[in-house]
């Protein structure tokens, strides 16, 4: 356990280092290349090109076209993940407080938790599914296009394992991670699931900034490039 | 098998082959060449979309029943991410730490003499239309990645497929691509002034070199011995609405094939177009019913160029305004066909000038049909990209990247079908041919030249 704990905190400060530094380093690696030619793709919006933007890069109009249940299942994947990492944010502050304040009882938080990381869980089989059975998907995934699926997979189904049934105190999580984040860290509470979900969320994040997990940062310059506006 | 699919698999193989014969050999130099360019990325003048495009693609296929080629033959090879993969494979390779790390694991391959030509034959075998752009999640553009693909063999070994590469010669040293002297190009100037004189009993004349006129027009070359009418359409259109514009005697032709797959031809022809407009003092540059050139004029000239001293605008605009204005009458009854219209790729999809052809047929015309898809959703022709420029790709062009229009103009019922890019009046006129269709192409000048009234 003691082993454990330690890589917890290592780890944690690695993966704060990467993610803070890989995505300024990523996302300056795209901005100072030159753009060239204005290559976009019409029609474009006349105006809102910040709410053009957003629309295109949350919602994602032409996928719905294109592919409705895949449309559908990154809708339900991505709102899962928004709901469960708005509900970590219960280790920084008293989530069950907080909820019962704007009118959602602890029951009810909890329930949501569980629904969420199923629904994520879920919508990622259904992922695996298409990689594996979709001819036109299949020829064209490599080992790294499963590899991150089933990685986020193992995160969320330890996730929920831990959370139904060893759920974790959650005033020692709150003061373990304030304690790392002041730079004067104590050991994690002594709760193997939760130690392994965190452990193995740690290394994801690390994972996600040199991987395929990035295009939620990057598509915004994609975006942008096909929301800007061009003179006819 | 039946015939039909018989058939789609030889033209395929047939043309797969032709492309690696064009190919040849590549020597180990050549291969080191491409990646010394690729380590040179950031001097690429559209590096930063390149690099999102490989960074980001997640290949989740849901461009691959986007694209008209891959619709009409499900193969692997013509999946859009399939192709893109070739030039993402080597970038992961060569140029990424996760990919020198885990190799084969990510999609990564060493750039050997095999996967160039593969390069080669797959990149030369896209359209280059867009429509997966459009469908991408996350904006992913496969078409820069194949033009990425094709400059970087281009720069590397100097190949690119033989009749693009020659009329880009041919542009090179005599301003345009067709070989024509100013003779013939006077010649036919004079044919387009006999043939309006004879349908329309007008006396115009041509403005050849003109200075200080207002507008100077470059049509592409097949309006010279391919869509005649088309030119005529135009010339016509401006005798009636008093325009004050002009043609040039040097550089006559606005197609640029470099816009296909080479930056250094592509800037010099650019170059030779706009120093004539500058010669010539012209205020607008009116490209003619030509796709590529279009966008290459329009969008990306001044981006390689930089600000020209003159606006550069499509004939579409022109004639447009001219209706919405006022300027010219069109008589309806004159195109009493059904009419539909397709929509050129360059022209809608990077140009935006989805509206102008409509608002001119629904003068011009009394029954005007759209197609479905249309607009920015529209399937390409089959011959975008230049691979309408190679006469060895005929049977591809007709037994795979054309079926979906072919079967699209059928669907429509209308007997003429036109459109405003010269590469796609060129497929438009071998499908009508092939699958025996009931149907004749025009330019949309063409049908403005029936219905234009003093």
């Amino acid at each position: 356990m003691t082993f454990l704990s330690y890589s917890v905190i290592i780890l944690g400060y690695l993966a704060i280092l990467v993610f803070i530094l890989g995505v300024a380093y990523r996302a300056w690696n795209w901005a100072h290349l030159p753009t060239g030619f204005s290559w976009g793709l019409f029609p474009k919006p006349t105006r809102w090109t910040v709410t053009s933007l957003i629309w295109k890069a949350f919602a994602w109009p032409t996928l719905l076209k294109a592919d409705k249940w895949l449309w559908i299942g990154a809708l339900c994947f991505h709102l899962g993940m928004l709901v469960l990492l708005l509900g970590h944010l219960g280790i920084f502050i008293n989530m069950a407080s907080f909820g019962e304040s704007i009118g959602i009882p602890t029951e009810a938080s909890y329930t949501i938790g569980v629904v969420a990381g199923s629904v994520a869980g879920i919508v990622i089989l259904f992922y695996l599914s298409r990689r594996l059975l979709v001819t036109k998907a299949k020829e064209i995934s490599s080992f790294a296009d499963h590899f991150w699926l089933w990685a986020l997979l193992v995160v969320v189904g330890v996730g929920i394992y831990a959370r139904v049934f060893h759920e974790v105190n959650s005033d020692a999580v709150r003061e373990f991670a304030i304690s790392v984040l002041t730079l004067r860290p104590i050991l994690p509470p002594e709760n193997g699931w939760f130690l392994v979900h965190t452990l193995l969320s740690e290394c994801f994040i690390i994972y996600a900034v040199m991987g395929k997990p990035i295009h939620a940062l990057g598509q915004l310059f994609t975006q942008y490039i096909l929301v800007s506006k061009e003179e006819l | 098998m039946t015939t039909d699919v018989k058939s789609q698999v030889q033209a395929i193989d047939d043309y797969e082959k032709t492309l690696e014969n064009w190919f040849g050999e590549a020597s180990q130099e050549d291969i080191d060449k491409v990646l010394e360019i690729l380590k040179q990325w950031d001097k690429l003048p559209y590096s930063r979309l390149v690099k999102l495009y490989l960074d980001l693609c997640s290949n989740c296929g849901a461009c691959a029943d986007e694209c008209h080629i891959y619709k009409s033959c499900p193969r692997k090879e013509f999946n859009p991410t399939y192709r893109a993969k070739l030039l993402r494979s080597v970038y992961l390779k060569h140029f990424t730490r996760v990919g020198k790390i885990f190799g084969r694991l990510t999609g990564a391959r060493k750039l050997d003499e095999e996967l160039l030509k593969e390069w080669f034959v797959r990149f030369y075998m896209c359209n280059m239309c867009r429509r997966c752009n459009v469908f991408c999640p996350f904006g992913v553009d496969n078409m820069a990645i194949v033009r990425t693909g094709r400059l970087l063999i281009r720069m590397a070994t100097g190949k690119t497929t033989p009749d693009m590469g020659r009329g880009t010669e041919y542009h090179l040293r005599d301003g345009n691509a067709s070989e024509m002297k100013d003779a013939a190009f006077r010649n036919i100037v004079g044919f387009w002034e006999d043939e309006i004189k004879e349908t329309k009993g007008w006396d115009i004349k041509v403005p050849i070199d003109v200075e200080g006129a207002e507008m100077l027009i470059i049509p592409p070359n097949t309006d010279y011995f391919h869509s005649l009418e088309t030119m005529e359409g135009i010339a016509a259109t401006l005798y009636a609405a008093k325009a004050d514009w002009t043609m040039s005697s040097k550089i006559f032709d606005s197609v640029n094939y470099g816009t296909f797959y080479d930056d250094d031809a592509w800037g010099k022809i650019l170059g030779m177009q706009v120093e004539e407009a500058k010669r010539l003092k012209c205020k607008t540059l009116v490209v003619g019913e030509c796709g590529h050139a279009t966008k290459s004029l329009k969008f990306l000239g001044p981006s390689l160029l930089g600000k020209f001293p003159f606006e550069v605008k499509s004939i579409l605009q022109i004639t447009a305004g001219y209706v919405q204005e006022g300027k010219i009458k069109l008589n309806k009854e004159a195109n009493p066909e059904p009419i539909t219209y397709h929509d050129p790729c360059n022209i809608t999809r990077m140009c935006g000038l989805a509206e102008e052809p409509r608002i001119i047929l629904r003068a011009a015309c009394m029954d005007f049909i759209e197609m479905a898809p249309n607009r920015d959703r529209n399937y390409c022709c089959g011959g975008g990209g230049g691979v309408v420029l190679e006469t060895a790709s005929h049977d591809f062009r007709m037994q795979v990247t054309g079926k979906l229009k072919a079967d699209q103009i059928r669907k429509t019922g209308a007997k003429i079908v036109v459109t405003s890019c010269a590469n796609c009046k060129v497929q438009l006129s071998h499908l009508i041919e092939k699958y025996k269709m009931d149907v004749y192409w025009a330019g949309v000048h063409d049908v403005v030249l029936k219905a234009l009234e003093l």
